[in-house]
């Protein structure tokens, strides 16, 4: 079963690691060009300057790893998950492999193994290289938290994508035919990734509040390091909360460097201490959401029967004689409706 | 002799439409069987059901003593479905290896022999082969696991003339060669009357009649005469199908006793028009032209 | 050596049962002399796979010319022709066909036609054919 999983998945699996390969190539040499560059550097703002600057020298490399790393969770899903079933009802194959000596359970089990952890393998090894890569970068700028990094760094995309894979096993195992399978595929697994980003990430804990001293920043006040920033707001001397501070040569307190006195900021974030648990919780959650898809298939392919509602067995009397001779008795009229305390009975296949 | 395959108040409902409906079998083993029926008649659900793809909505079906499954209780029947699908992108040696990774009756040894003997290129892909070559490749695959029973649903309608009588010859070889039930279905009962001994008329989901060639040929007869009351009739006898003209009668009718009575010519029936006749509603101007001399 | 003598057709239309005509044809190959003795006739394997037909018509065949002594089964090997057709059952012909001349009449004065007297004896034919093999 194992062969015959790595034959049927062997053209998919070299695209995407063939072309995981080639990135890695490119990704080690202009990553190591930046960080020879941030080591040579003497001092701290030099180096954040130069850093910068050479990160976005390579501002297409940049592109690429954010955009590759977005996307493969959602391109795994589709291609590797999406057909796995949907293909073999498309072409009718599945009469012929499931009719082998080989149970469904099996043969299922082993496909989401073996396509299944290729999926996450090839996220892990994309996040990997990304999150290095922008390593010098990362811990410069402290940004990870942020919502546009988040997902593209360390453990949350292998997360996205045993998701995305299970949201195309389903799809496939449900509509049967590839394209439909992995449009919906591609909607449903956006949809969700992006409603725990928007909705659900920032609620993984209570986020914290902190008051001080205004303390300006490059873009406004300047907030705890590396943490995600939910809201930043300025009060002025007696409380009231104030969207611009500006100070211009005429006003007094210019000389004396005494403007800001009295004017406090309040922050509402997650720590950066709270990345870590952040990542794995995120990355928790789609594992717990893939197991549950993955499950669902697991019983919809074994018939999906509830539990003691085999199919009714009409009468107890002895069997009829085989050549009964029932040709034109008339019983040709459809039954009509049965009751319904069994649930409707949909073939697996048709 | 045990029966391959036992039915008992079948059916199946898609919807609100039922595909079969009451079925009651129990065929022999060691046979050729027949399953034969216009389109739509449930040939394929009952086969389907047959080797665990579909469950049934009511009723008991038992192949080689078990209910039919996915997994070991499958290891002794072979099938080749509708359409006979293969991989198109795997080669033929490929398609052996599944079988022979997946079954742990396989006989490389009997799948090498047949894949050489029908002159077919190990490295070719199943997309690649010509209607006729998947089919004597999933064929091959079935067969290969030497299966107590061989389930093929419609193998050859889809295929010219030659790749057909091919087919047929392959598997009766197959038949000769190993103690193998087969259960083939077919809308044309041309195919079916060469190589089946058993045969099954399923007719808008109810099986119309069941039993052995000779048996059946042996005891349906065609006779025509002058015009006869309905009413008048032998009791022993059962008209399958009537026509009348004012002055003439034709029917076929089923006995155990030879027909002696002199104001009916008596024709042997051939298989086409026993079928023909089940599948027809009793009354009309169906044209049976009996067993030609 | 795999290649039988003779080669089997079958005309399915022809209302002649398909292992009656496999027995008419390796009869009519002796009394012709194509087939002779000592040699073999096709294995039921290379019967159905040139015909395409149900093993068990050939079997019964072969078995019907066993019981006529024309040829004999050696298990695992072959069916081979034992006998020429002889002359002694041809001389037998004419008295037996005189007697079939006074049933034929005695069955037209009852009333038989063609087919009736056909089907009358044939199925005579057939009762004591399963009477003999038994």
């Amino acid at each position: 079963m194992t062969w015959l999983t790595w034959r049927q998945f062997r053209t998919q699996a070299l695209v995407v690691f063939g072309g995981l390969a080639l990135l890695a190539v490119v990704t080690i040499i202009t990553g190591l060009q930046i960080r020879q560059l941030a080591s040579g550097c003497a001092a701290p703002t030099d180096c954040s300057m130069l850093v910068g600057i050479e990160t976005s020298n390579f501002v297409w490399m940049e592109l690429l790893l954010r955009g590759a790393t977005l996307i493969l969770p959602a391109v795994t899903g589709m291609f590797f998950g999406a057909p796995l079933i949907a293909r073999e009802f498309e072409t009718g194959t599945h009469r012929m492999i499931w009719t082998q000596s080989v149970s469904r359970s099996r043969w299922l089990a082993v496909k989401v193994l073996v396509v299944g952890a290729a999926a996450v393998l090839a996220s892990g090894l994309m996040s990997w290289m990304t999150t290095w890569w922008f390593g010098p970068d990362d811990s410069l700028q402290m940004d990870k938290f942020v919502d546009a990094t988040f997902g593209i760094r360390d453990v949350a995309p292998m997360g996205y994508a045993a998701f995305a894979f299970a949201v195309g096993l389903t799809a496939g195992l449900l509509f049967r035919r590839v394209l439909p399978a992995m449009a919906t595929t591609l909607v449903a697994f956006v949809a969700v990734r992006m409603v725990v980003q928007m909705v659900v990430r920032q609620r993984f804990a209570a986020p914290l509040v902190v008051t001080g001293a205004f303390t300006p920043g490059p873009n406004g006040p300047k907030g705890p390091n590396g943490s995600w920033i939910f809201s930043g707001q300025i009060f002025d001397p007696s409380g009231h909360p104030v969207r611009e501070l500006r100070f211009g040569p005429g006003d007094a307190c210019v000389a004396n460097n005494s403007c800001l006195n009295g004017y406090t900021q309040r922050f509402v974030y997650q720590p950066w201490s709270r990345y870590w648990p952040f990542q794995w919780t995120e990355t928790g959650l789609f594992v717990v959401l893939a197991l549950i898809l993955v499950g669902f298939c697991f019983w919809w392919i074994n018939g999906h029967r509830l539990p003691g509602s085999g199919p009714r067995v009409a009468r107890a009397a002895a069997p009829r004689a085989y050549d009964e001779r029932t040709a034109h008795d008339g019983k040709t009229a459809p039954r009509g409706a049965v009751e319904t305390n069994q649930p409707r009975l949909m073939g697996v296949d048709r | 002799m045990n029966a391959v395959l036992e039915a008992e108040g079948l059916s199946k409902r898609y919807g609100r439409r039922w595909a079969l409906t009451d079925c009651d079998l129990s065929i022999p083993a060691g046979r050729v069987v027949g399953l034969v029926g216009p389109n739509g008649a449930g040939k394929s659900t009952l086969l389907n059901m047959a080797v665990g793809l579909l469950p049934p909505t009511e009723g008991r079906l038992d192949v080689l003593g078990r209910t039919p499954k996915a997994g070991a209780a499958l290891a002794g029947v072979g099938f080749v479905a509708q359409g006979t699908p293969v991989y198109s992108g795997l080669s033929v040696a490929d398609h052996l290896r599944l079988g022979k990774h997946l079954n742990p009756t396989w006989d490389q040894a009997l799948a090498d022999e047949r894949i050489s003997r029908l002159r077919l290129d190990p490295s070719q892909k199943g997309g690649k082969l010509s209607g006729g070559q998947q089919a004597q490749l999933a064929l091959t695959v079935a067969v290969a696991k030497r299966p107590e029973l061989l389930v093929l649903d419609e193998p050859v309608a889809s295929l010219d003339p030659l790749a057909r009588r091919e087919f047929l010859q392959g598997l009766m070889e197959i038949v000769a060669d190993q103690e193998v039930s087969v259960v083939l279905s077919s809308h044309l009962v041309a195919d079916l009357e060469r190589v089946c001994d058993y045969l099954v008329v399923l007719v808008d989901s109810r099986v119309r009649i069941a039993g052995d060639v000779d048996e059946l040929l042996a005891t349906h007869h065609l006779l025509s005469g002058p015009f006869h009351d309905m009413d008048r009739l032998p009791r022993d006898w059962e008209v399958i199908h009537a026509s009348h003209t004012a002055r003439q009668s034709t029917l076929l009718v089923r006995s155990d006793q030879p027909i002696l009575d002199p104001s009916w010519a008596v024709d042997r029936v051939s298989m086409e028009d026993l079928v023909l006749a089940y599948m027809s509603t009793g009354e009309g101007t169906l044209q049976l032209t009996g067993a030609e001399r | 050596m795999g290649e039988g003598v003779i080669e089997f057709h079958l005309d399915i239309r022809s209302g002649v049962a398909p292992y009656r005509q496999i027995v008419d044809q390796v009869r009519r190959a002796v009394r012709l002399g194509l087939l002779r003795e000592g040699d073999q006739l096709p294995t039921v394997k290379e019967a159905v796979g040139q015909l395409a037909i149900n093993p068990n018509t050939v079997l019964k065949a072969y078995k019907e010319l066993e019981h006529a002594g024309l040829v004999s089964a050696r298990p695992g090997i072959g069916t081979f022709v034992t006998a020429q057709v002889h002359d002694e059952t041809i001389a037998a012909h004419g008295p037996l066909r005189v007697d079939l001349v006074r049933w034929l009449d005695k069955a037209r004065q009852a009333g038989l036609d063609d087919e009736s007297i056909e089907a009358l004896f044939r199925d005579a034919l057939q009762e004591d054919m399963t009477q003999g093999v038994a």
